[in-house]
């Protein structure tokens, strides 16, 4: 699904009267719930359990969602809802759990959405990556699949795995070094955050 | 360390969440050393940013689907959930209007989607509402449908087994279950189970099971159900409340709490167990009760089959009519609409009435014989005896003043009055800050809406209780509160600063940690104008470190060389940092031994105790690192001699007033090692120093009271300052004629610690003090307040127990027969040791009866002690049990004394005096019976009732046996959490499997409700069968701190916030001081102020020390107290140890109030 299907999809299912709605948002849960299950019971090791929480977390993603004011945000949105269940079963055991780095950009709304210009030359830079190694890619950080998953499912061991994700992480970062993004982002994702916690309230005095 | 390019692919791995333990712990040592690495980190984790950026960007990526996912039909399942689910009513925002920053935020998981405390909406207008005239068993019938959905709702929250989701559709098509949003059953934090139910009982036996009509029902979920009755009127009811509903708007409250209003079909009325509460008009009525579950199960019972009351008054009705009447127990009830300035929260008692007509203002008092005819007619129908109380219309009141525009608009169960008080900010802060104390005995989400409104109030007072309504209320509405508290705690008062972040830690808010790193600012960086207060960034870093988060060590540790270490905020940075440190591995604690900060060197030194660095550090350029190596040689004893710190001790008197504080504290276990004479002199002028502090003469008296120089010690006892004298005879040992001389001094604080000296010389060798020296002392030592009165008594009676003294004997009972009331409540501790002489045991009894309680209740627990002992020379305890006080305790410990003794008919004369005494008279009796005396075997069933949720949880502590358990069923349902876990414990220690299970769901649900339980809950696995007993210990633990409501929190959050409204509190306690006509009240103040100076806290303090302006020993000891403390004096006993000293109770907001009450 692409940025503007799921805005769309994210649109209808907020606004949308009930058949289509409900069509909408079954449509996300479909693109998913595979990502989202993946990353939950990354977390809660109990297959049931993750269900249940990953379950809680669609539904109350599809009560909330007149409130989501950016659709493009959806993925992040809805990542983040599941985080707050996977702290509250965390909470329930008496225990506490934190975000991985990763994770962290994984839930990150400044993630999901780019301005254009960026969106072009991202586009362009990625262009020149073999497809094998973006698809790899994409496999561990957008469907949140485990090396463990990625090696059953190639035929290969779970070092190899990770030897190839270094290996194409150097690329993209070649890549991205080449075409000035990283830093450009990096500025930017700090900028906004920045802006971000300035909108929070200015602190003391 | 390890080869950077060899860890690549662990790294890698580390990144990705798939590292083995051993690897993590690998990677994060490295991290620690390698700030390449770390930054490798931090940019690979941006190029996964841009990764999950380029993904929709990047076209026909096949994926993959036949790895890891959900079980089959998982869709299905939910897609069946989220069509019986309703999304929220939120107005949806285009992203046409871009944020800031280029595009609109999606909102955080915690405020928006995670929304569960959402309100539910206003009724649509699609409400099927049954018909008005609809009878009770009609009605039930409706209510098992609704029982077999709520039941079918619960097993889907278990997950245990999986029924098909009910679908509010499908109960639509039945009749039952109207539009979303009609009559709304809500059981909020639990979004899943929201389905809309009209006009039904709430029903829910347990988790699990359907229900049949008309049974007693109760849900054990923690959350408030929304109704709207048959009548047209809505109910709020609160957490674990138990009711059912009736034709027409009748409602039967069996237990909790519950908020109503009349709808435009008829009166409303609330019956409970304990009486009835009818309202006609537009009233809104909160009404809270507590039963018995087996009376009110059989109660229950038979209302329904009789049928509700309900119809119209009998006689025509003024407007708005609030009629309560207490059959038994207590009801306590509050109301909104025309009357609510009339009803803030009254507790009718058993027999007692109250009417409210027009809006009027009504107290409590006699019986109303002046009441307008028409007035009586509204009563009609209400079984009120002959002979009940009434209320009283007082003078015509003036009408009070209308709200200023722009005030909080009234919604909910609020009261006008409370409205107007808190939109008044340029009025009495003082009545602020009580409004807010009286929404958070209202409690829920609506203290947390009221204590949010008040993050911007001026009043550090007002603001300060806000935090404290916040945290206590947290659970009601989280989202809210959390966000009030982040809010406050960038408050500019340092005080409400700290503590609202001590609330979030103690709330468990991880959220909050952005605010919290901001706020710990690098103390060698450029001092930045916006830079919290140190106090404050302590506080932050604590709480930092609290939650695993140890980013901003490096900036908080930097400010530990300015900070004096030996108190506050000093300490806390220094317990903290020294708390990183220790769980740094070795060879980062070595790097920073290395580290050119001071602070950092220091703080590392004395977390690794380590000899051979610390030998190093004396000749380190820095004077705190010098002072932490001494203290590392001087701790693990591994200095040749004194002689290698002379530079250190003779460089500033800082650094002398450090090493002897630190020899002092290293000394006292094992002894002084010898002192060279440049020491002793040292020692000497700091001794001689007027501005030293009592803390630095006592680290000196300590060093010099082998062979003081001679002279020195008298000079300073009769000339010195008080710190110089407390220090002397504190530490400095000294002869004892001069500290008998020192019970002449003037000032009552050095009389005081020389009278607390006695008690010990008395317990010393004659050959110390010669007996008829001390006897004489003692005998013209006249006291100045209790305090020293009670010295007294207890040196007395040492010495005539130990030294067979005759003449102490009867000092004391001089003392037992004076005039002086201080004389007399001190007497009982020097008498009771004395129990085996027939004039001390005689005094002992003669003050039973005496007429000041305090005088008596302490003479009762003497005498409960002494009459167990073997040789009591006193009446048997047998012969005095029906004794004639006026005090129903001191009858009580009479009793018990007497049962103690196997005494037929006592413990029936005790548990009357425990059904009959006030909540209050019943805790102490309580007390003393867990203290004194053996467990009962069946419980006064009023004590069960008992309004004071500590009454009933020390009333199951005090049972035994059959009875114990019989307790324990009737109050498992208890809404206090203590109460209901105790309950729940004992049953579980009893073989009850399901208690248990019961506990550790209540427990668990606790946790999952943000709230830190006890620390002795919070750490323990849920599983474990020790959970019985833990709740038992945190239950007593809780007793400890007294509160309305024994709320689940920490104890001691409680108490800290208690103790920061006292704090905060100082310019309304100034002015008590200055004026409460009650001395008791003016102690109070002056023992409240001690804790944290005001501006105006030491004239008032100074004036109240006066004998010209303060009349009363008791407020100008006090006064005196707490002006030492401020002055930095040694610390003495805090606010409620002092209290509890003098008062028997507890020096907090609530007891100022009562006892201004009571004094007016």
């Amino acid at each position: 699904v692409g940025t503007e299907d799921q805005s769309d999809l994210v649109r209808t299912a907020q606004q949308g009267a009930e058949p289509e709605a409900h069509r909408a948002f079954a449509a996300l849960l479909d693109r998913w719930q595979g990502p989202l299950f993946r990353f939950v019971r990354s977390r809660i090791r109990d297959e049931h359990a993750a269900e249940d929480a990953m379950a809680d977390a669609f539904v109350e993603a599809w009560k909330s969602l007149p409130g989501l004011r950016d659709p493009a945000g959806f993925r992040p949105w809805l990542f983040r809802i599941a985080w707050t269940r996977i702290l509250r079963w965390y909470e329930a055991k008496g225990m506490r759990a934190e975000l991985t780095l990763v994770e962290k950009e994984l839930l990150d709304e400044q993630t999901a959405w780019a301005p254009a210009g960026v969106q072009d030359d991202l586009r362009e830079a990625l262009a020149e990556m073999p497809p094998a190694d973006l698809h790899l890619l994409l496999d561990k950080y957008e469907e949140h699949l485990s090396y463990k998953d990625i090696a059953e499912r190639d035929g290969i061991s779970v070092s190899t795995v990770r030897d190839r994700l270094v290996a194409a992480r150097d690329r993209l970062s070649k890549v991205l070094q080449r075409a000035g993004l990283l830093d450009r982002f990096a500025r930017e994702l700090e900028l906004r955050r920045k802006h971000r916690r300035g909108e929070r309230g200015p602190g003391r005095g | 360390v390890a080869d950077c390019g060899s860890l690549r692919p662990v790294l890698q791995a580390y990144l990705d969440g798939e590292c083995a333990p051993d690897e993590r712990h690998e990677v994060e040592a490295h991290l620690h050393s390698c700030q390449a690495c770390l930054d490798g980190i931090t940019r690979a984790s941006w190029e996964v940013g841009l990764i999950l950026l380029a993904a929709p960007l990047t076209p026909a990526v096949p994926r993959t689907r036949s790895v890891t996912g959900p079980s089959a039909g998982f869709a299905g399942r939910v897609m069946d959930r989220v069509r019986a689910t309703p999304r929220d009513a939120a107005p949806v925002e285009t992203p046409e209007a871009p944020a800031p920053g280029g595009r609109a935020a999606p909102a955080p998981p915690d405020e928006s989607p995670g929304a569960p405390h959402a309100v539910p909406a206003e009724p649509s207008g699609r409400i099927l509402r049954p018909a008005p005239a609809m009878a009770w068993r009609t009605w039930a019938g409706l209510a098992a449908t609704a029982a077999v959905a709520a039941a079918a709702s619960f097993i889907l929250l278990r997950g245990e087994p999986r029924p098909e989701t009910p679908s509010s559709r499908n109960l639509e098509g039945r009749g039952v279950v109207v539009a979303r949003n009609g009559g709304v059953l809500r059981w909020k934090d639990r979004t899943q189970f929201d389905l809309g139910l009209a006009g039904s009982v709430w029903i829910a036996k347990d988790d699990s099971s359907p229900t049949l009509p008309g049974e007693f029902l109760h849900s054990s979920a923690p959350s408030s159900v929304h109704m709207q009755l048959p009548g047209g009127g809505r109910l709020t009811a609160g957490p674990l409340a138990s009711l059912a509903v009736g034709e027409g708007d009748t409602v039967a409250l069996l237990d909790g709490a519950l908020t109503a209003t009349a709808g435009p079909r008829g009166p409303l009325v609330v019956e409970t167990p304990a009486g009835r509460v009818e309202t006609k008009g537009a009233v809104e009525v909160s009404v809270r009760t507590v039963s018995d579950t087996r009376t009110g199960q059989a109660w229950l019972g038979a209302w329904t089959s009789a049928g509700a009351p309900g119809g119209a008054p009998a006689a025509p009705a003024p407007a708005a009519t609030v009629a309560v009447f207490a059959r038994e127990g207590s009801v306590e009830v509050a109301a909104s609409g025309p009357v609510r300035n009339s009803l803030e929260r009254h507790t009718l008692h058993r027999g007692q009435a109250l009417l409210v007509v027009d809006a009027k203002v009504f107290t409590f008092g006699a019986v109303d014989d002046d009441a307008p005819p028409e007035h009586a007619s509204a009563l009609a129908g209400l079984p009120v005896p002959p002979g009940s109380l009434f209320l009283k219309a007082p003078p015509a009141a003036p009408a009070p003043p209308p709200p200023p525009p722009g005030g909080i608009g009234a919604s909910g169960p609020v009261r006008n009055s409370l409205e107007r008080a808190m939109a008044e900010v340029t009025g009495d802060p003082g009545t602020r800050a009580y409004a807010l104390s009286v929404y958070d005995g209202v409690g829920g989400a609506e203290a947390v809406a009221a204590a949010a409104k008040a993050v911007e109030d001026p009043a550090v007072l007002v603001r300060s209780t806000a935090v404290r309504v916040l945290a206590l209320n947290a659970s009601a509405d989280r989202p809210k509160a959390l966000a009030a508290l982040r809010l406050l705690a960038k408050d500019v008062d340092e005080g409400v600063a700290v503590f609202a972040i001590r609330a979030l830690m103690a709330l468990a808010d991880r959220g909050a940690l952005p605010i919290l790193q901001n706020m710990v600012v690098d103390d060698d960086a450029p001092p930045e104008s916006g830079a919290a207060p140190v106090s404050v960034q302590v506080a932050a870093f604590q709480a930092l470190v609290h939650f695993g988060d140890t980013s901003r060590f490096a900036a908080a540790a930097s400010r530990l060389t300015r900070l004096d270490t030996s108190r506050e905020p000093g300490a806390t940075l220094q317990q903290t940092v020294a708390t990183v440190i220790q769980r740094l591995p070795a060879e980062k604690v070595r790097e920073l031994l290395a580290d050119p900060r001071p602070a950092l060197r220091a703080a590392a030194l004395e977390a690794s105790m380590d000899v051979e660095a610390a030998r190093t550090a004396l000749g380190d350029a820095s004077p705190a690192v010098q002072m932490a190596a001494a203290r590392v040689l001087l701790t693990r004893q591994a200095a040749p001699d004194l002689e290698v710190f002379r530079p250190l001790v003779e460089r500033d008197t800082l650094a002398r007033r450090d090493f002897l504080q630190i020899l002092q504290s290293v000394s006292r276990p094992t002894g002084l090692p010898p002192v060279p004479d440049w020491l002793r002199e040292a020692a000497a002028r700091q001794l001689s120093d007027p501005a030293s502090r009592e803390t630095d003469v006592r680290s000196a008296a300590f060093l010099l009271r082998q062979a003081p120089p001679p002279g020195l010690f008298e000079g300073l006892l009769a000339r010195g300052t008080t710190a110089q004298k407390l220090g002397i005879i504190a530490d400095g040992d000294p002869a004892p004629g001069l500290l008998l001389a020192a019970l002449a001094d003037p000032d009552p604080l050095v009389v005081e610690k020389v009278a607390s000296r006695l008690q010990v010389l008395a317990a010393l060798p004659e050959s110390r003090l010669a007996t008829p020296i001390l006897e004489e002392a003692l005998r013209a030592f006249a006291p100045r307040s209790l305090r020293q009165a009670q010295f007294k008594a207890l040196a007395l009676g040492i010495v005539g127990r130990d030294r067979t003294s005759a003449a102490a004997v009867a000092t004391l009972v001089g003392m037992a027969q004076s005039s002086l009331v201080q004389d007399r409540r001190a007497a009982p501790y020097g008498l009771g040791p004395l129990g085996a002489r027939a004039e001390a045991a005689a005094a002992l009894e003669a003050l039973l009866q005496d007429g000041d309680r305090e005088a008596a209740e302490n003479a009762g627990d003497q005498f409960l002690r002494a009459a167990r002992r073997p040789g009591w020379a006193g009446r048997p305890p047998a012969e005095i049990f029906s004794l004639a006080s006026p005090h129903a305790v001191v009858r009580a410990q009479a009793a018990l004394a007497a049962r103690n003794a196997g005494a037929a008919g006592a413990t029936e004369a005790l548990v009357r005096e425990l059904a009959a005494g006030g909540s209050a008279a019943r805790l102490r009796i309580l007390e003393r019976l867990e203290a004194f005396g053996r467990p009962l075997d069946a419980a006064e069933p009023s004590l069960l009732r008992d309004p004071e949720p500590a009454v009933r949880l020390r009333s199951l502590l005090v049972l035994e046996g059959a009875g114990r358990d019989a307790a324990a069923r009737s109050l498992a349902a208890d809404p206090a959490f203590w109460v209901r876990a105790t309950a729940l414990a004992l049953l579980g220690k009893s073989g009850d499997g399901a208690s248990l299970e019961g506990l550790r769901t209540l427990v668990g649900d606790q946790v999952s409700a943000g709230l830190r339980v006890d620390p002795l809950l919070a750490g323990l696995d849920p599983e474990a069968e020790a959970l019985a007993d833990a709740v038992l210990a945190s239950a007593r633990r809780a007793l400890s701190f007294p509160g309305p409501t024994l709320r689940p929190v920490d104890a001691s959050l409680a108490y800290e916030s208690q103790d920061l409204a006292n704090r905060s509190n100082q310019r309304r306690l100034c002015a008590q001081l200055r004026s409460a006509p009650d001395a008791a009240l003016r102690a109070a103040a002056a023992a409240g102020l001690r804790e944290a100076p005001a501006p105006d806290a030491v004239p008032a303090l100074v004036r109240a020390m006066d004998p010209a302006a303060e009349a009363e020993p008791l407020v100008r000891e006090a006064a005196a107290e707490s002006l030492n403390r401020l002055l930095g004096f040694d610390p003495k006993p805090d606010a409620k140890s002092w209290w509890e000293a003098h008062r028997g109770g507890f020096v907090a907001e609530q007891d100022l109030e009562v006892l201004a009450r009571d004094a007016r």
